[in-house]
């Protein structure tokens, strides 16, 4: 490596006003025109350095040179300045207006005068490189998020940066779109763009990156070339000395019971707008499985799960729990008769601004109330004592706001009360979206002992090895509709990759 | 195993409890000394000299809190409005209205006091009517999308001026026509007797929102509308019974007035009355939402409140710069809580 270094970052500490410690004395070099991956479990502090590194927090300690001057960033647009970009999760594009607007907007506070006519030539330069045609006219809102990704991309090359942070970019993309992505990336590195890559996926880091930081609870736990390490190896360096347990893929459970739970039989539900989310789904699910539900995010799996609590209603079709139609029951009727959810999002499965002993009882109240309405709060407290030994949970006290739980323990304390009301079905949304090995295995762990317990999952999730990982049969939905549903040894991720995009692989 | 953990934790939360306590406290006692440098520096931009302005600040701090019988019949209707604002308030409802149901709550049951000479009935009645003009602003809210604050603000006029004329008009006192019959003397209470009467509705609705279930629904629906969903409870009806609960406060609180408070009468410029609704915002906000809070809070703006009327009496300064201090006293108290929304909000880094 004879490239010179650009960013240099030296001892970055940051504390947050209520004593947490974030970063622990960070040093991270970043070269010329290479793809740097920033490994890391989630809370590992990777976010936070690079929100520094970006001018949106300020460091308690330490300090940045840029090609080896000092520089101190009061916000933002001063990193903008120095040449440097950051692609969000979630993109700070305006969903209500076209993509010329977009670049428009986003260009307006550097060049005042700017006219569409320049903002389409500069962006036009960009189009090569980046492998598309630009919707200018289009609306955000419409576009696919792959192609949104990029719009967001484009906008800050258009800024003239130089240097690119993305923060786990593909946890909304297929297969296909991370591949796409991955190329465009590499396009850039040749290009002479410095892209520092951020994400919690071994594979994505062995697959893009020339070298790797590797953070791990706010402190550098290794530097590595990415062609001299492997995925086990770095793995280790993101757990350290905790001990890895992969869960062991469970075999093909074909000799369940053949009594149905759940049967959903060709149900259409329209959204707000009045079009339709789900188009005709047909599902059924046996005693004692776990059927998975693998498709693109925003194909209606929120809509379905939402339909089968009841939350939604549905125009046509119908919906039978255990021999029941429920199709006009309200949710509550539902969780009655055994049938329990965990939500995609923790912040509406868990009430933020109350403390873990009221959240454990939110969906399962009448087991904690006497015939006046009184809660029992000491039952409560014992019920949660056991929980928190069982799933391991991490917290200071009961009475600690829910918000200040890491994401690993707010999902425990999910999962812990729903499965503590022994479900017959359990519809589980994304259970390990934006967690840490240990308590993705953890969740996983305890979605398969539940369903060796005899009882059904309904598991959606875009993560695709999750899928594969614990699920008996698979069905793939996409644009509302079930496309495919069968065994998992009858599938491979390109295949499934190709259903997921709507193709018939 | 178990019992170490459970110790452990069991410790620890009352810990939190106590540390949040004394935190709270802290942060009143900081406010509290800027609202004095704020006072002091209006008072002396206004020419008053040091002397007068602490003779002021004496007044209003010791005289209002020395005379209890005052401060229970001054702090019973203002823990009542409190509420009545606090409750819909925990659903994200605002109860802008407490004002007009306090005025139709102590009309009624002036009213119910004639015929049945029971100071229970009469309070019984004049809560079911406030909670009645609750209802029906909430109705409108729930299902018909009318904004609760609009037709609340509306609603406090019409109650002004229907109470005002039903006094000179049919119930009015033959000796002194600008104002009604007094209350029958087997009806009236005590003012220790009112006290104890809010204070215990206070306890009660503590109870209610922290012990029961739908206290429970009532706290996640403001919390978390989203979460209520996912949890399969009917908003609506949550809201709903907490705006009759609200406006029923708020009609006990206006009820204790002509029963309690001498000549246990009402004037038709509703002097007894006026703005006891509306100052229930400010100690709902102050007592953190809190029953037992709201309790503190009206206790102590009581005694603010009969401060100064002696500052008034005593140094001569003009009520409206009495009401500034006081003003002053109140934001400062506000403002930690305040600042906490900003927090979340991110508006600071």
């Amino acid at each position: 490596m004879d490239k010179k270094v650009i960013i240099e970052m030296r001892g970055i500490e940051k504390i947050y006003p209520d004593g947490q410690y974030a970063l622990r004395g960070v040093d991270l070099d970043i070269y010329e025109g290479e793809i740097h991956g920033l490994l890391g479990e989630n809370g590992a502090g990777k976010t936070t350095l690079m929100r520094i590194l970006y001018g949106e927090i300020k460091p308690t300690k330490g300090i940045i040179r840029i090609r080896g001057r000092v520089v101190r960033f009061n916000g933002p647009w001063d990193a903008i300045r120095h040449g440097i970009g950051m692609v969000y999760q979630h993109f700070s594009l305006v969903p209500s207006l076209t993509v010329l607007e977009n670049l428009y907007l986003s260009l307006l506070p550097m060049r005042r005068k700017i006219t569409s006519r320049q903002v389409r030539d500069l962006a036009e330069k960009f189009s090569g490189i980046l492998n598309i045609k630009i919707p200018y006219n289009d609306y955000v809102d419409d576009l696919p998020v792959g192609v949104q990704q990029k719009i967001e991309i484009l906008k800050i090359l258009m800024r003239g940066a130089k240097i690119l942070i993305l923060d786990e970019p593909t946890s909304v993309l297929n297969p296909l779109e991370t591949t796409e992505l991955f190329r465009m990336l590499k396009r850039l590195r040749d290009d002479g763009y410095t892209i520092i890559y951020i994400t919690h996926k071994l594979r994505e880091v062995m697959e893009l990156t020339d070298r790797v930081t590797v953070l791990r609870r706010g402190e550098v736990a290794g530097r590595v070339l990415t062609k001299e390490t492997s995925e086990r190896e770095l793995a280790l360096m993101m757990v350290q000395g905790e001990i890895l347990e992969l869960t062991k893929r469970s075999g093909v459970n074909r000799s369940y019971d053949k009594n149905i739970v759940l049967e959903v039989k060709d149900v259409w539900v329209k959204d707000h707008r009045g079009l339709d989310v789900l188009k005709g789904i047909s599902l059924d699910i046996k005693r004692g499985e776990i059927l998975g539900i693998a498709g693109v995010q925003g194909n209606g799996q929120v809509e379905l799960a939402e339909t089968l609590v009841g939350v939604r209603r549905v125009y046509r079709g119908r919906i039978i729990f255990k021999g029941i139609d429920v199709t006009n029951k309200k949710p509550i009727e539902r969780y009655r008769m055994g049938l329990s959810y965990i939500p995609d999002s923790r912040s509406v499965g868990l009430v933020y601004g109350m403390n873990l002993l009221e959240n454990y009882i939110l969906t399962k109240i009448n087991e904690y109330t006497n015939k006046l309405g009184l809660i029992n709060w000491g039952k409560v407290k014992l019920d949660l004592i056991k929980s928190i030994e069982e799933y391991n949970i991490i917290t200071r006290a009961l009475d600690t706001d829910v918000r200040f739980l890491s994401g690993g323990n707010q999902q425990k304390i999910l999962l812990a009360r729903e499965l503590s009301k022994k479900p017959d079905l359990l519809i589980v949304s994304e259970p390990t979206h934006g967690l840490d090995i240990a308590s993705t295995n953890f969740v996983r762990r305890k979605l398969l002992e539940y369903k060796e317990s005899g009882r059904s999952i309904l598991l959606i999730s875009t993560d695709l090895d999750e899928i594969f990982e614990l699920s008996d049969r698979i069905a793939v939905i996409n644009e509302g509709k079930i496309v495919y549903v069968g065994y998992p040894n009858e599938l491979t991720s390109e295949k499934l990759g190709l259903l997921m995009g709507g193709l018939h692989g | 195993m178990a019992r170490g953990i459970f110790n452990q934790l069991f410790i620890k939360e009352i810990y939190n409890k106590i540390s949040y306590l004394i935190r709270s406290l802290a942060e009143s006692a900081i406010a509290l000394l800027l609202a004095f440098l704020v006072d002091t520096l209006f008072l002396l931009s206004l020419g008053y000299d040091l002397h007068i302005i602490f003779r002021i600040f004496g007044t209003l701090f010791v005289t209002g809190y020395s005379d209890l019988n005052y401060l229970f019949i001054k702090s019973s209707p203002y823990i009542a409005t409190g509420l009545a604002f606090s409750i819909p308030m925990l659903v994200g409802i605002f109860n802008i209205g407490g004002e007009g149901q306090l005025y139709i709550g102590a009309l009624t049951a002036l009213i119910i006091s004639y015929v049945t000479k029971s100071s229970a009935l009469s309070i019984l009645a004049g809560s079911l009517a406030g909670a009645f003009l609750g209802l029906l602003i909430i109705l409108g809210r729930v299902y018909r999308n009318i904004n609760e604050v609009v037709s609340a603000i509306m609603l406090n006029w019409i109650m002004y001026y229907l109470v005002a004329y039903i006094i000179t008009s049919y119930i009015y006192d033959p000796y002194a026509p600008y104002q009604s019959r007094p209350a029958p003397s087997e009806a009236t209470i005590g003012s220790l007797q009112m006290f104890i009467y809010s204070v215990s509705i206070a306890i009660l609705i503590y109870i209610v929102l922290y012990y029961t279930a739908i206290g429970y629904r009532i706290r996640v629906i403001g919390k978390s509308y989203k979460a209520a969903l996912y949890a399969g409870f009917s908003p609506s009806r949550e809201i709903i019974y907490s705006m009759i609960i609200g406006g029923g406060l708020a009609g006990f609180g206006g009820s204790l007035i002509p029963l309690g408070i001498r000549p246990y009468v009402i004037d038709n410029t509703m002097s007894v009355l006026y703005g006891i609704g509306f100052l229930g915002i400010g100690i709902g906000l102050l007592g953190r939402n809190n029953p037992i809070g709201i309790i503190l809070a009206s206790l102590f703006i009581s005694g603010l409140v009969i401060g100064g009327e002696n500052v008034e009496r005593l140094t001569g300064v003009a009520p409206e710069i009495v009401d500034v201090i006081i003003g002053v006293v109140i934001i400062s108290l506000a403002m930690p809580r305040v600042y906490r929304l900003l927090v979340r909000r991110g508006v600071f880094q």
